[in-house]
């Protein structure tokens, strides 16, 4: 067979395509087996063989992976992992890389605790309504729970930290394992029988599912339903919905958050006392202060007659005080005023001797008056009389004009004013001529 | 005068701090005549004092039921599982 060094493949190389191969054609998917041979690395890989009764085969689940796992597996554990089946190929081995794990069976639970919450919803147990306010400020808080619980410590200390005044009962139960589910519901059966509490944690530290498992029973659920106390629950992680979560009347993430839930915090308290307090004093002191002032008030105004007597004196003897002053003032204002028309009267006094010169003066100044206003006229009148003889009508008369009058009197003044036959008087310088009319002649 | 003429110690905490609320309301108020709200500020100061006292002095008591008897209980717990 004289094959070319090109057909020659090295042995990483038929790994990787065998690998490559695999991982192809079969995919992801769960496998059911038995753990053995676990090795939990210091790297913190596990590597385990997973077989059943026919076969085995290797796996491997990284850190990366196996950190999510909240269960611890164990050789010879029926469980169903999920995984690529693929090669390592250092050392060209089989092997499945495991990415999730869970024990055998645990579908079946998930089914079981799904077909039971709707079942418990539609009877309307989780019903908002029917959940109840806590006390706040409980008396005595039950504790239904394991005595040997890490949870039970927590719940304790969170109690004796934020409300040491409430008085604790536990009511032990087993929390996990065979019967727990019935000796749970019976413990909270008891409390609720006895009644001595006012409010009901039901706690359990964090586990595995199946190790929950009992607060997943419909005989809790039950039990918590027909409690006549309220009931915080805190199961498992923040994570973890258990039924009875969904039933309790608060559900708290973890056990210390339902001790926190189920109290008050007492220096919250303390100081709210101290304010209400500083209140208290702050009003109580207003009130003093407002009956002191008004006390202040009345006592102004209550008077002993003597003090009003006192009072009155001193005001008249004030008045007294004033009165001279008063009386000096009136008297200096009369002087003033006579003063005043005195003067007055003074500047209107008749003066005989002036009045006489004042009239000689002015009779001279008549006299002078008189004269010149007389020359004045008389020129006048002479100077009129003269325009007077130009316009008097015998003025022109004397010149030869003559006025001629009808019988009437009117004074002709134009030929057609007169008919012929007509008398006229015709006025001459001397004397008048009465006439006739002959004829008319119009000159225009 | 039913505030006022109260001076029982309180039932428990609950009712001493909603009467101790109650009372500053009406002092707060300013309606009380001043006898009543001399009355009403001793009681308040002596229900500040109870409450005080009573969250200082608590002493945390846990019982256990064992059987139908309550017994004292002593926690004796092992240290926290790593796995929880």
């Amino acid at each position: 067979m004289p094959d070319t060094p090109a057909d020659v493949i090295s042995v990483t190389e038929l790994n990787r395509l065998a690998r490559m191969a695999l991982e192809r054609s079969l995919p992801v998917r769960w496998v059911t087996g038995e753990i053995s041979n676990l090795t939990r690395a210091a790297s913190g890989h596990w590597y385990f063989t997973l077989k059943d009764a026919n076969a085995a085969v290797r796996c491997a689940m990284f850190r990366n992976r196996n950190q999510f796992l909240d269960w611890r597996p164990e050789n010879g554990m029926q469980v169903e992992v999920r995984g690529q089946a693929s090669l390592y190929e250092t050392r060209g081995e089989f092997q499945v890389t495991v990415d999730a794990m869970r024990r055998a069976g645990l579908g079946a639970l998930y089914e079981a605790f799904a077909r039971l919450k709707d079942a418990l919803a539609r009877e309307g147990l989780f019903a908002p309504e029917r959940k109840r306010p806590l006390p706040p400020f409980p008396n005595c808080i039950g504790v239904v729970t394991s005595p040997k619980a890490a949870a039970l410590r927590d719940v304790l200390s969170t109690l004796a930290q934020r409300w040491p005044l409430a008085r604790v009962v536990l009511y032990p139960t087993p929390v996990q394992g065979e019967g727990a589910a019935l000796r749970i519901a019976q413990a909270i059966t008891t409390a609720g029988q006895r009644l001595e509490c006012d409010t009901l944690l039901l706690v359990r530290g964090g586990g595995s599912i199946e190790d929950l498992w009992a607060f997943n029973e419909e005989v809790v659920a039950r039990a918590l339903a027909t409690c006549p106390i309220p009931v915080v629950s805190g199961v498992g992680h923040e994570t973890d919905f258990t039924i009875a979560d969904f039933v309790a009347d608060v559900r708290a993430p973890t056990p210390t958050g339902a001790a926190q839930l189920a109290t008050p915090l007492g220096s919250d308290l303390t100081a709210r006392v101290m304010d209400l307090s500083r209140q208290l004093r702050g009003s109580q002191r207003r009130r003093l202060e407002y009956a002191a002032q008004r006390l202040d008030g009345l006592g102004r105004r209550l008077q002993h007659p003597s003090q009003r007597l006192q009072v009155q004196g001193r005001h008249l003897a004030q008045l007294a005080r004033r009165m001279p002053a008063a009386w000096q003032h009136g008297l200096m204002q009369r002087q003033r005023r006579l003063e005043r028309l005195q003067a007055g009267l003074e500047r209107g006094r008749p003066r005989p001797a002036e009045t006489l010169r004042r009239v000689d003066t002015l009779g001279q100044r008549m006299t002078r008056a008189w004269r010149v206003q007389h020359q004045r006229l008389g020129d006048k009148v002479a100077a009129l009389a003269s325009q007077l003889g130009q316009l008097n009508p015998d003025a022109v008369l004397e010149r030869g004009y003559a006025v001629v009058r009808d019988a009437q009197g009117v004074i002709l003044r134009e030929a057609a004013q007169a008919r012929p036959g007509q008398e006229i008087a015709i006025r001459l310088h001397r004397g008048t001529l009465d006439a006739q009319v002959t004829d008319t002649r119009r000159e225009d | 005068m039913s505030k006022a003429a109260k001076t029982a110690t309180p039932r428990d905490f609950e009712s001493a701090l909603a009467e101790l609320e109650s009372l500053v309301n009406e002092m707060e108020a300013g309606q009380l005549p001043l006898d009543a709200s001399l009355n009403a500020y001793k009681r308040g100061m002596e229900l500040t004092l109870w409450c005080q006292k009573t969250l200082a002095d608590a002493e945390h008591q846990v019982k256990v039921l064992e059987g139908q008897l309550l017994k004292d209980f002593t926690p004796d717990l092992p240290e926290p599982n790593p796995d929880e």
